[in-house]
C-alpha cells in the first residue's frame, strides 16, 4: 500500500513538471526545441543575454566581454556573473542547440526544478500541504509574471532557484558535512546574479535567530555550520568578489529608495486577489506549527518580506524578487486551504491532497473561475525574425572585424541589444531625428547616432588584480551621442518595412543617394533589409538636399 | 560499505532509466513538432551535464535522504559546480568547447572517490 501512495506522488511530480514546461515553454517555443533565429525573445534584456552567452561560446571563455558589447571599447574584462552564461554554452556544445535556445530553455527547465525543491521543503513538513502547494507554481506563468521569462530577467529567476537550494539546506542542516551545500549554492547565487545572496544572507541570518528562539538557547552546530559553507562559498566566489566589489558596487552603488512601482510588469499582493486569504490563514497558522514548518514558513514570510521591501528600500531588486513569489509563497497558500478543509476532514487521505492539486491545476489553467489570478498562454516568435538575423549574421561572419557598422531605423532597432548579433561596433540613428529629416523632407549627411552597448559595468579593465579603470569612462561623450557623419562608417543597414511606411520609404531615399557613388554598393539583400558597404569611408558619399 | 554503495546503484539505475524514458516522452510531448534526434541528444545531454553528476555525488547522502531528493537537488548542485567552475576553467585557458565532457566526468570521478572513502 505505502510503495502505490509513493509512486502516485513521484508520478505526480513528474506529471507536474511536464505541465510545468508544456504551459510554459512549450507554446512559447512553439512547440520545438530549436529554432532559426531567437525565438519567444520580447525584450532587449533577452538579447543582452544571448548575445554574451553567444560571445562567450565564440571566445572560448569569460575573461573578456566582446567590444561589440561595450561600444567598441578593447580589453574590457568580463564582469557579469557567469554562471548561467557558462551552462547555456555548455549544454549547446553537447545538445547541438544553439545557445539562444538552451540558455532561454534553461531558465524554464530550473523555474520548474525550483517548484520541485519548494516541494521537498514543504514536504519535510506535510506530504499534503507539498501537494497542495505544487500547482500554485504555475502562478509564475500568469500574465505580469511571465515576462520575468520573455523580458529576460533569466539571471534572477535561476538565481532563485539556487536560493531556494540554500532554503533546502537549512531544512537538511544536520546532515553530515551539509555545509557543503551552503558553499555551493551561496556561490551559485553569488555568480549567477548577486542580489540573491544578499537575500540569502538575510534567510540564514532570521533561520538562526529563529532557531534559537525555538530551541531556547544558542545552537552553535549552526554557526559553526554557516562559518564553514560561508568560508567555502568566499574561496570559490573570490576571483569574481573581487570583480563585483570593484565594478558593480562604485558603478551602480545600491542606495536604500521607495519605489511603488516598477517599469516592468509585476504582481502585486492583491493580484493573488482570493488565493490571498488563504495566504494570510496559512502565514497566521504556520506560526502556531513554527517548530515543525520552521523552514517552508521561513522561507515563505522572509520572500514575502523582501518582495515587498520596494516600500522600504530594496527597489528593483524586490520586484525581481516576485518572479518566482507563486513558488515562495505557495506553501503559506497551500497551508491555508489545507488547514480549513481540514476543519472539515479529519482523516485526510493522499487522494484528496492529488484531488486538490487537480482542480488547482484546472482553475488557474482554465481561465474560467473568478477572483483568482490565472495563467496566461503566451505564443510569439518575438522580435526577431529570420529575415534580420540573416542580415546580422551576414554582418558578423563576412565584414572586417574592425568595420563599423551604422544602422539606419528599424521598427525593432530600439531594442538595441540585438544588434550586438551584428558582433560589429554599432551605431544607430536616433529616431526622433530621423523623423524630424523626414518631416522636413531633407537627406542630411549628419544624423544624431546612438552608440548603443552596455553601460552597465563602464567596459571595466584592469589596471592589477585589484585595480580597475573604465573604459567608458575615457570614451569621449561626442562619441557615444550626437550628431555623426554617416559617410565615416564602413556599412549602413536599411530596413525596407516599417510599421510606417514612410520611414522604411526614407531609408529607400537615402540608400538610393548612397548608391549614386561609386563607392557605395549593395552587398546584402533579402525582404526585409539590406546592406550597403562604403568602400571609402570619410569621403563624400551622399549628397545633401531635399526630396 | 563499497558492496552497499554498489547495491543502492543497481537498484537506483533503474528509477534512472525510467526517469530517462519519461523525459524524453515528455519532451517529445512539449516539443511535438522537434524531430527525435535532437529530442534525444537534448534530453542525453541534459542528463549527462547535470542528473548524473548531481546523483553520484548525492549518493554521500544516501543514508538521510531519499531518491527524489537527491536526484532533484544533486541536479541543482550539479548545475551550480558546473557553471562556477565551467568559469574558472575558461580563465585559466581550457576553451569551454571541452568543458562538456571534461566537468561532468571530473565531477563523477569525485563523486566516487568520496562514496568509496565514506
Amino acid at each position: 500500500m505505502v510503495k502505490i501512495k509513493l509512486d502516485l506522488e513521484k508520478i505526480f511530480l513528474i506529471l507536474f513538471f511536464a505541465l510545468f514546461l508544456f504551459l510554459g515553454n512549450g507554446s512559447l517555443f512553439d512547440n520545438r526545441l530549436q529554432h532559426d533565429f531567437p525565438y519567444g525573445y520580447l525584450a532587449s534584456d533577452t538579447f543582452q543575454h544571448q548575445v554574451r552567452a553567444q560571445s562567450i561560446k565564440d571566445a572560448g571563455n569569460y575573461r573578456n566581454e566582446a567590444s561589440y558589447i561595450v561600444m567598441g571599447v578593447e580589453n574590457s574584462i568580463g564582469y557579469y556573473p557567469p554562471v548561467i552564461y557558462d551552462i547555456s554554452i555548455i549544454l549547446s556544445y553537447l545538445s547541438g542547440l544553439e545557445v539562444y535556445d538552451t540558455i532561454y530553455l534553461l531558465v524554464f527547465l530550473f523555474a520548474g526544478l525550483a517548484s520541485l525543491v519548494m516541494y521537498l521543503i514543504i514536504r519535510q513538513f506535510n506530504k499534503h500541504v507539498a501537494m497542495i502547494a505544487l500547482p500554485i507554481s504555475l502562478l509564475v506563468f500568469s500574465g505580469s509574471l511571465y515576462t520575468g521569462f520573455t523580458w529576460g530577467h533569466w539571471p534572477t529567476i535561476l538565481s532563485q532557484f539556487f536560493l531556494i537550494c540554500i532554503f533546502w539546506y537549512t531544512s537538511r542542516i544536520n546532515l553530515e558535512k551539509s555545509y557543503i551545500f551552503l558553499g555551493i549554492f551561496a556561490a551559485a547565487t553569488f555568480m549567477t546574479h548577486t542580489s540573491e545572496a544578499l537575500f540569502a544572507g538575510f534567510y540564514l541570518g532570521l533561520f538562526l535567530i529563529a532557531s534559537i528562539i525555538i530551541a531556547k538557547k544558542i545552537d552553535f552546530g549552526i554557526i559553526k555550520n554557516y562559518i564553514f559553507g560561508g568560508i567555502m562559498a568566499l574561496v570559490i566566489v573570490f576571483h569574481f568578489f573581487v570583480i563585483f566589489k570593484n565594478v558593480w558596487l562604485p558603478r551602480q552603488p545600491f542606495e536604500f529608495a521607495v519605489s511603488k512601482t516598477w517599469d516592468n510588469p509585476t504582481i502585486y499582493l492583491v493580484d493573488f486577489k482570493l488565493l490571498l486569504l488563504f495566504m494570510v490563514v496559512g502565514a497566521i497558522i504556520s506560526l502556531f506549527f513554527i517548530k515543525k514548518s520552521l523552514v517552508p514558513a521561513l522561507a515563505s514570510l522572509t520572500m514575502l518580506l523582501i518582495g515587498s521591501g520596494n516600500y522600504f528600500g530594496f527597489r528593483e531588486k524586490a520586484f525581481q524578487l516576485r518572479f518566482l513569489w507563486p513558488i515562495f509563497l505557495s506553501f503559506l497558500i497551500a497551508f491555508g486551504i489545507y488547514w480549513l478543509l481540514k476543519l472539515i476532514i479529519k482523516e485526510w487521505r493522499l487522494v484528496y491532497s492529488m484531488g486538490i492539486a487537480i482542480v488547482i491545476i484546472l482553475v488557474l489553467a482554465v481561465n474560467a473561475v473568478p477572483f483568482v489570478p490565472h495563467y496566461v498562454k503566451l505564443e510569439s516568435s518575438g522580435i526577431m525574425n529570420r529575415f534580420h538575423w540573416q542580415g546580422l549574421n551576414w554582418i558578423a561572419e563576412n565584414t572586417e572585424k574592425d568595420s563599423v557598422i551604422y544602422f539606419f531605423y528599424g521598427d525593432i532597432y530600439s531594442q538595441d541589444a540585438l544588434l550586438r548579433n551584428s558582433k560589429r561596433t554599432h551605431y544607430q540613428v536616433v529616431p526622433e531625428d530621423f523623423v524630424d529629416a523626414v518631416n522636413n523632407k531633407e537627406i542630411r549627411r549628419f544624423y544624431d547616432t546612438e552608440l548603443p552597448g552596455d553601460a552597465g559595468g563602464g567596459a571595466p579593465y584592469r589596471n592589477s588584480f585589484f585595480s580597475f579603470g573604465f573604459g567608458l569612462d575615457e570614451l569621449p561623450s561626442e562619441v557615444r551621442f550626437g550628431e555623426k557623419d554617416i559617410c565615416q562608417f564602413d556599412y549602413f543597414v536599411f530596413d525596407k518595412v516599417a510599421r510606417q511606411p514612410v520611414l522604411a520609404q526614407y531609408n529607400l531615399i537615402i540608400a538610393s543617394e548612397l548608391q549614386n557613388k561609386d563607392f557605395v554598393n549593395v552587398v546584402f539583400d533579402n525582404q526585409v533589409l539590406f546592406i550597403m558597404k562604403n568602400n571609402n569611408p570619410g569621403a563624400d558619399c551622399i549628397e545633401q538636399g531635399s526630396f | 560499505m563499497n558492496k552497499e554503495v554498489f547495491k543502492i546503484v543497481k537498484d537506483e539505475v533503474k528509477y534512472i532509466g525510467i526517469l530517462l524514458v519519461a523525459a524524453l516522452i515528455i519532451f517529445k510531448i512539449v516539443y511535438f513538432k522537434e524531430n527525435l534526434i535532437v529530442i534525444f541528444r537534448s534530453v542525453i545531454s541534459l542528463f549527462w551535464l547535470f542528473v548524473l553528476p548531481g546523483y553520484i555525488i548525492m549518493l554521500y547522502w544516501r543514508e538521510k535522504l531519499g531518491f527524489t531528493e537527491r536526484f532533484v537537488i544533486g541536479i541543482g548542485l550539479s548545475a551550480a559546480v558546473i557553471g562556477i567552475f565551467s568559469y574558472y576553467f575558461g580563465l585559466l585557458g581550457l576553451n569551454i568547447k571541452y568543458h562538456g565532457v571534461l566537468l561532468p566526468i571530473i565531477l563523477i570521478l569525485i563523486g566516487i572517490i568520496i562514496n568509496l572513502r565514506k
